[in-house]
């Protein structure tokens, strides 16, 4: 099957005070190409998830496949594209080698053509030998979805790429990200505090309760695309973020967890 | 830091010129003062002569000087690049498979905690000259570069590393792509500190014998009883180990890296799921596991030098030697005396020099300003090789205890100096902006956040100057007052006694290493409770 299936998923943390369930019987399926959102009070487990899909860490229990594979094959053939609030570029490297990371990383031989076809895509001609500290928070987080999209991900995950960023520039940065997304689709999962960010991007918002981290609701997201900015002006989008919002608030309340602690990584 | 004072204004200078120039009236105050003193022999009945008389002393005797020099330098630099090869070789091994670190942390604690100068006279006899000495260098200099390494692998940017390994990037990508370049600013403080501890050992291995090095023109030179010669070889050893210490430190400018603080911490270790019992047993297999590390390192040790086991004790041969053998009860009522007669030294030793670092660190909190313009001063005395000078300290105290205790102050001091005030400058900012905030005094400041911050770099420091303040006093024991362990260990080697070597050798490496990990436990707690 395609897509992303979980089934049972469960993920517990041993600390100094016992253990802690990250993470309780997750069933998740996402179809292949979808955009999904998932959203939660800090500390519900969205980012152990992502780092799930991603194999950057191990379910306790419970399987996870993506496109009928183990997320760990999909990783070790270069399958992968991950990109976090941090854009976490090396700072000895220019754009261009930044990019070429991932695909040096996965043994491939750098396609230069691609990676320069790469930056202009994210809007970045012109700063190809620059490096991360001459750029500002914006560019940087290009450079990082840049380099996550080198590999023509079948799988892209995005943990709060732009958690960083202000108000105005993460909505311009939201137009780029579905302009990039729709010339090349892959099946998306993106982690996000930002209710309207979530319904702008998402086919279907998975809203998550804490403590321990479980599937609270799945949201499905109506609007054609592509959409433009238009749409968060409409009433509908307003509509569908208070629902968002309130599904968010009785999560949070379900959980008792309105003062959720850490483990959000 | 705290605030700064607010510069007065100087027109015409700038604010670095106005500091070099207060820096230079100081030092020309301190000379002139030293010059007064010296020459009037008011310090210890002439011990501390004047700064001319040195240079006189040393003029005198400069045809001597270039291949003292460059003897030392030889062993140091043969020292420093195999040491530094080794130890990045490891702490790499150690990046890529974690067992290995936990597989010989034992040994690498020994080796850091034994005492050079208990070293010295087995690696005398193992090794044909000059390897004696380059060992020793080596032994310096390996610990300092192996953590710091390891420290600068493991501090790589973590996001990066997952990038990599999101890519499907395994251990060895990481480590090329990322980790290596990552640590290069680690890599080159721990070349730079590990720079000096390449000269002190090369000096502490030319007091066995040989012919050229400055370790031996200082050590010929005491029965001379002339303090401006003294001197003058000191500070000779002084300056060559400041100058590549300096040397070292432009290569980290013109790489870009600032000066990188190294608390000598080892990594701590993952944290194991399971029940408490499990993790305990776990423990105690890695523990078991390690010590046979080093069990057979030991052997393969005797097994490389190809000499029998009567001069290259096997740890069985050292068990006879202490419990089974004839002699076992008189060497033992021996090594117990001669134990405590150096114990009390380097306990009122060390404690004083951490004490008195501690108090000074603190002082340099306080008035900030003070405190910046100490602090190169404290990087810089680091590279003093102290325990070489011990014949320098005992031209001011005598031939006595006071000598031992003075040495093992003198080598506590500087080094805890520089790690407590790095803890006290460490203070979190967030904290120090809230109590600022509400105008909370200097006192408070200090008392509620900066000295509670430093803690563990307080307990840092006592299990680095565990080894320290027993080298101090062997060397001191060794060179100048003839009793104690370091006495013992002199006539040992006069009568050729093996046996008595290796005994003393075995007995105090296993005494630092139960106040190192005693220092260890206490630090653990700590910072366990602060999680």
């Amino acid at each position: 099957m395609t897509g992303i299936a979980l089934d049972a998923v469960t993920r517990r943390y041993e600390t100094a005070g016992g253990g802690v369930l990250a993470l309780d019987g997750i069933d998740l399926e996402l179809p292949e190409f979808s955009f999904t959102a998932l959203i939660g009070a800090s500390g519900c487990g969205k980012s152990t998830l992502l780092r799930l899909l991603g194999d950057l860490d191990a379910p306790t229990s419970g399987t996870v496949t993506v496109d009928g594979e183990s997320p760990s094959r999909l990783r070790k053939q270069g399958r992968i594209g991950v990109a976090f609030q941090d854009p976490s570029l090396l700072p000895w490297r220019s754009v261009r080698r930044n990019i070429a990371l991932t695909l040096e990383a996965s043994g491939r031989r750098v396609d230069w053509a691609r990676v320069d076809e790469l930056i202009s895509l994210v809007g970045l001609q012109g700063f190809e030998r620059s490096k991360p500290a001459q750029l500002s928070g914006g560019m940087r987080q290009r450079v990082s979805i840049a380099r996550a999209l080198v590999l023509e991900p079948e799988l892209l995950l995005l943990d709060e790429p732009f958690g960083a960023l202000d108000e105005l520039l993460r909505a311009s940065m939201n137009l780029e990200l579905q302009r990039i997304w729709l010339e090349r689709p892959s099946t998306t999962v993106m982690v996000t505090h930002s209710i309207s960010e979530a319904v702008f991007l998402a086919d279907r918002i998975v809203v998550m309760g804490s403590r321990p981290g479980r599937v609270h609701e799945v949201v499905e997201v109506p609007f054609a695309r592509p959409r433009d900015s238009a749409l968060l002006s409409s009433p509908e989008f307003h509509e569908l973020c208070d629902v968002v919002s309130s599904t968010l608030s009785a999560a949070i309340t379900a959980s008792g967890a309105r003062d959720a602690a850490a483990l959000d990584s | 830091m705290m605030t700064t004072a607010a510069p007065r204004t100087m027109p015409g200078l700038s604010r670095t010129a106005r500091h070099r120039i207060r820096v230079a009236a100081i030092t020309l105050v301190v000379l002139a003062a030293w010059e007064v003193l010296g020459r009037f022999g008011l310090v210890a009945g002439g011990a501390l002569p004047a700064p001319s008389a040195i240079l006189e002393a040393w003029w005198a005797d400069w045809e001597e000087y270039p291949r003292h020099i460059l003897a030392t330098v030889g062993t140091a630099a043969a020292g420093f690049a195999i040491g530094n090869g080794v130890a990045i070789v490891i702490a790499i091994a150690t990046q890529l498979v974690p067992a290995i670190d936990r597989l010989i942390r034992p040994l690498v604690v020994v080796l850091f905690c034994l005492p050079v100068v208990v070293a010295a006279p087995i690696l005398g006899i193992a090794f044909d000259d000059p390897w004696p000495k380059i060992a020793l260098a080596v032994l310096l200099v390996f610990f300092p570069t192996l953590i710091a390494t390891q420290v600068g692998l493991r501090g790589a940017p973590g996001d990066a590393v997952s990038v990599v390994r999101s890519a499907g990037g395994g251990a060895l990508r990481a480590l090329f792509l990322v980790r290596l370049r990552a640590a290069v600013p680690e890599i080159l403080s721990g070349l730079q500190i590990s720079a000096p501890a390449a000269v002190l050992g090369a000096i502490l291995g030319e007091f066995i014998g040989g012919r050229w090095g400055l370790g031996i023109y200082l050590v010929g030179s005491i029965s001379s009883g002339n303090p401006a010669i003294i001197w003058a070889i000191g500070l000779t050893a002084t300056a060559l180990s400041a100058i590549l210490y300096g040397v070292l430190g432009l290569v980290r400018l013109w790489y870009g890296s600032t000066e990188k603080l190294l608390t000598l911490d080892l990594p701590s270790t993952r944290r194991v799921a399971g029940s408490a019992l499990r993790k305990a047993l776990e423990r105690v297999g890695w523990l078991i596991a390690g010590l046979a590390v080093l069990i057979g390192a030991w052997y393969a040790f005797i097994a490389s030098t190809g000499l029998p086991v009567t001069l290259m004790n096997s740890p069985t041969e050292v068990f006879n030697t202490l419990v089974t053998s004839d002699r076992a009860p008189e060497l033992r009522a021996e090594l117990g005396e001669a134990f405590l007669s150096s114990l009390s030294p380097a306990v009122i030793g060390s404690a004083a020099g951490i004490l008195f670092a501690f108090v000074l660190a603190t002082l340099f909190a306080t008035f900030p300003s003070i405190g910046a313009s100490a602090m190169p001063f404290a990087f810089i005395s680091q590279t003093v090789p102290l325990v070489a000078l011990a014949p320098l300290i005992a031209l001011a105290f005598g031939r006595g205890p006071a000598t031992v205790v003075a040495v093992t102050v003198s080598v506590t001091f500087f080094p805890s100096l520089v790690t407590i005030m790095q803890g006290l400058a460490g203070a979190p900012s967030g904290p120090l902006d809230v109590l600022r905030s509400v105008n909370a005094g200097r006192f408070a400041v200090l008392s509620k956040v900066v000295v509670p911050n430093a803690v563990p770099h307080l307990l840092a420091s006592v299990r680095l100057a565990v080894p320290r303040a027993l080298t101090g006093v062997l060397i001191a024991e060794q060179l100048i007052t003839g009793t104690g362990l370091g006495g013992l260990l002199s006539q040992a080697r006069g009568y050729l006694d093996y046996r008595l070597m290796w005994a003393i050798a075995v007995v105090v490496a296993v005494f630092s290493l139960i106040v190192y990990g005693l220092a260890q436990l206490a630090e653990d707690g700590v910072l366990k409770r602060r999680r």
